[in-house]
């Protein structure tokens, strides 16, 4: 969709497409020249910190803070910003900006430079396009609402069930009112405001219908996105949802050619790929194994709610896969018993493996 | 377009400020007032480099302003603090918005308003001056005209944005055509290599290496490498394969063609247009075009050409910056564009022209304007004849020929409204001018060029009315009681006034020709007419000429 909105622009030199993951950078990227004719201008992709860093934040440096000298962005963070004063919380000695406060730094450059870096903006791009827009939080929103309030078409793209990533997890702005996949609220809040419109798009081009109501059960209703359409075929062998045993994986990996996921340490697990929930967004597989944490087997089992940062990531797992996704449970026998009393997945198709 | 150039400590160019018009710029003055010198700049700080050398491997003592570099050795020597000699360039750009990636507040002056720019700096380097302080100081006790040790010295290139600029510039582009004495190849080679740079995409370029890569190892594989050397007085059995060193960069072997022709065989005329043309109308950016002294090496025809190649196709975004010293070029690109360059100080514009007179100038385009526009002090006279009378009345009150006192006497008919116009608006010269009464009264001659004429700047003579209409009964009127000398002098036999009136008027350049080669002591006796006396008076004040 994002690709070919970015094809359809007039004039591609000036769009950029940002999003926050070099993964996703290098997705958006191929998508784009994929639909792009070849030796036409491709639109420059680039990351959310460096366009902060590169286009708003270097250019007006010198009215904030004049004897920074900027090198870039900081490998590592001080363990607490608590006792850090003036310039010294931004940067590293060697003037190296720390990715926690960075969004905070551009919007105290923004307002140093009395608007002129948005002005800046303004003439160098006519549309920025924003992919996996639920990463963007802390001070980086309030940057989101100057470029939305400035003369830039914006479109921003983002399904805030996939909110397992935070460009800054020490900026406490906005933290506690739009949690994890409760950022939805205040892009609601800015649609109330005027200041974009909300277009929801529930059909899902990767999964299969009982793969994408799987996952919808999984966040619930009042998120308040609606039902999930899937019209992608099956291809009728070894479709859905299933439980499998988690001594078990490496066997099914190898049977079902599946990609297991797991919170983190995917590669103690055996399998022919295996990736953490958080780096898997943005990739598509067939076949899928989700390790199931405790918390997971208590939310399957007996309904208890997730917390929504968990919760989202469980989603996002679940949705890599394209025609099957295998839960890796302690007792899958026991656990299927259990999930068939529950009204929580009832219609919801799940097999034993 | 560059909106704005500031040049501080390069070469003539001390401390410069200027803001150049869009489109074509006419850059005039004398000698040594430093316009090479600000194109040369202009190239530094868009390309990073002049006439195809970067100024990292360029650097050398004399890009440093001489006064300034004096001013730090006497200084030193002083035992004065002071900081190194620097050389500055700064430009700002305007009017495109894909240089709006260069803006930012990293300017020299950082409380200025934001604008995008580029800086070019030659300085040393905070962690090196306290070195360079005491190599410069060592040197000194050795040779006190020493000169300065640029090994010390860094380029920093950098945007407003505040990013160092590694290759050149996206979007900004500059090219030179000049009339170095270099060989024509060379300046058409690396022409050629810099289009190459700018013009070709990084993929074709590593296309066309890869097929000459390919090619060259056939050629090794299949030809080279069979042919037997061995014996040839070699020690050792070595064999032949094409060079595939820097040396050989297939980049060296491109040339411009025209009609298949490689643009070296072409004439000069060819190369200046090939490249003027090129650089303006092949170029989507915003391109930046130096042209020095374009009449230096072509032919009138070829000129008129690439004047008006310059005038029909420049665009509002491109900008031309052409230095030269012909009323030809001058009056064709247009007055209202010339900018005059006194002794390294900021040009002066010809401002307040009216449209009338810029076309006028432009339609008389052999005229001489410059003379005008250059002259500290000129005299504008009616024909051949008043010249060669002023001269020698010029010689007799000042005993010197004008042009030893920098005084440009200049043929201008009575066409010297218009002078005195542009004169005016110039604002610096100081203009004679010399014309017969025929007839009217004195006031009413004077009354016509009230508009641009200015007490103590420029002043119009007229022939005092009581004293002859024209030149020739002005003479014969002033020497009322030395006829027969005027006579003798003039060869006319006679002593009648009215016949000598006639014999004057009827050999009008030959009688001031023989006035002006008559030796002083003969022709200094005869009296000067009083108007032409009272405009040496006024272009070279007596108690000046005194002391």
């Amino acid at each position: 969709m994002l690709a070919h909105a970015v094809s359809q622009e007039k004039d591609r030199s000036r769009t950029v497409v940002l999003t926050y993951t070099t993964t996703n950078q290098l997705e958006d990227a191929v998508r784009i020249s994929k639909v792009l004719d070849r030796g036409t201008q491709i639109p420059r992709v680039t990351g959310w910190c460096a366009f902060l860093l590169n286009e708003i934040i270097r250019p007006y440096l010198p009215t904030l803070y004049p004897h920074v000298s900027l090198s870039g962005l900081a490998m590592s963070e001080p363990n607490s910003f608590k006792y850090l004063k003036g310039s010294n919380k931004y940067f590293s000695r060697e003037g190296f900006a720390y990715p926690s406060f960075l969004g905070k730094l551009a919007v105290d450059v923004i307002e140093a430079s009395k608007g002129a870096a948005i002005r800046r903006l303004e003439s160098i791009y006519d549309t920025i396009y924003l992919d996996e827009a639920q990463d963007i939080r802390g001070n980086d929103l309030c940057v989101l609402e100057s470029l939305l309030r400035s003369s830039i078409q914006l479109f921003i793209v983002l399904d805030p069930r996939q909110s397992t990533l935070s460009t800054t997890s020490r900026d406490t702005k906005y933290k506690k009112n739009y949690k994890s996949h409760g950022i939805l609220e205040l892009y609601r809040l800015w649609e109330r405001q005027g200041l974009l419109g909300i277009e929801y798009e529930n059909e899902t081009r990767r999964a299969t219908p009982r793969i994408a109501s799987f996952s919808d059960a999984i966040l619930g209703p009042n998120i308040g996105l609606g039902e999930t359409i899937s019209n992608v075929p099956e291809r009728g062998r070894h479709d859905g949802v299933f439980l499998i045993d988690r001594n078990e994986t490496e066997e099914y990996s190898e049977a079902h050619h599946a990609t297991l996921l797991a919170i983190k340490q995917s590669s103690t697990y055996a399998a022919i790929e295996t990736v953490n929930f958080k780096l898997s967004k943005g990739m598509t597989r067939d076949d899928i194994i989700v390790v199931a944490t405790g918390p997971i087997e208590q939310f399957l089992s007996k309904g208890k709610p997730l917390p929504p940062e968990s919760a989202c990531g469980f989603y996002v797992a679940v949705t890599r896969a394209k025609y099957s996704v295998a839960i890796a449970v302690k007792n899958p026998p026991k656990m299927l018993a259990a999930m068939t009393t529950l009204p929580l997945w009832k219609g919801i198709d799940i097999q034993l493996a | 377009m560059i909106e704005s150039i500031e040049i501080e400590g390069f070469r003539f160019l001390r401390d410069f400020k200027w803001e150049p018009k869009e489109g074509v710029n006419v850059i005039v003055g004398a000698n040594s007032t430093g316009k090479s010198t600000l194109l040369d700049a202009i190239e530094l700080v868009t390309k990073g480099s002049i006439r195809n050398v970067r100024a990292t491997s360029g650097i050398s003592p004399d890009w440093f302003n001489v006064d300034l570099v004096n001013e730090f050795y006497e200084s030193l020597e002083a035992g004065r603090d002071c900081t190194p000699p620097e050389i500055s360039i700064v430009a700002t750009f305007s009017g495109d918005r894909a240089l709006a990636h260069l803006q930012g507040c990293h300017g020299p002056n950082r409380d200025r308003e934001d604008k995008p720019g580029l800086w070019f700096r030659i300085c040393v380097p905070e962690d090196l001056r306290s070195q360079f302080f005491t190599e410069v100081r060592e040197a000194l006790k050795l040779n006190p005209h020493e000169t300065l040790p640029i090994e010390y010295y860094k380029c920093s290139w950098t945007t407003f944005k505040g990013e160092q600029v590694v290759r050149r510039p996206s979007h900004v582009s500059c090219s030179r055509v000049d009339a170095s004495p270099e060989p024509h190849s060379r300046a058409v080679d690396s022409f050629t290599r810099s289009l190459i740079d700018s013009k070709l995409t990084d993929e074709q370029l590593r296309t066309i290496a890869g097929r000459i890569r390919s090619a060259h190892s056939r050629i090794d594989a299949d030809i080279l490498s069979t042919v037997d050397i061995s014996g040839e007085t070699l020690p050792e059995t070595f064999g032949l394969q094409l060079d595939k060193s820097p040396r050989s960069d297939w980049r060296n072997a491109v040339v411009l063609e025209k009609g298949s022709l490689p643009l070296s065989v072409l004439g000069s005329a060819e190369q200046v247009m090939a490249k003027a043309s090129v650089s303006l109308l092949g170029n989507d950016e915003s391109p930046i075009l130096l042209l020095e002294e374009p009449e230096c090496h072509l032919s009138h025809t070829s000129l008129t050409k690439l004047l008006s190649m310059i005038h029909g196709s420049i665009s509002p975004k491109q900008q031309v910056f052409v230095t030269t010293h012909s009323p030809f070029v001058l009056n064709r690109l247009g007055l209202d564009r010339t900018f005059l360059m006194a002794a390294a100080s900021t040009p002066s514009t010809i401002v307040g022209l009216s449209p009338e007179t810029v076309t006028y100038f432009k339609r008389l385009s052999g005229y001489d304007t410059l003379r005008i526009v250059l002259a500290e002090k000129a005299v504008l006279v009616e024909g051949p004849t008043d010249e060669m009378v002023f001269s020698w009345a010029f010689r007799k009150l000042r005993g010197s020929l004008p042009s030893e006192r920098g005084i440009d006497v200049i043929e201008y008919g009575i066409r010297y409204k218009r002078a005195f116009e542009l004169a005016a608006s110039v604002d610096r010269a100081r203009i004679a001018a010399l014309r017969d009464n025929d007839g009217k009264s004195e006031e009413s001659w004077k009354d016509a060029v009230i508009a641009f004429a200015k007490e103590g700047e420029r002043v119009l003579f007229v022939g005092h009315d009581d004293e002859g209409r024209t030149l020739e009964p002005q003479m014969v009127s002033c020497n009322h009681g030395n006829i027969p000398l005027l006579s003798t002098i003039v060869g006319y036999c006679g002593d009648d006034e009215a016949g000598l009136e006639q014999h004057l008027l009827s050999h009008k350049t030959l009688w001031s020709l023989r006035l002006l080669e008559t030796d002083l002591a003969e022709s200094g006796k005869l009296n000067v007419p009083r108007y032409i006396e009272e405009a040496i008076d006024f272009i070279d004040p007596i108690e000046k000429s005194l002391s």
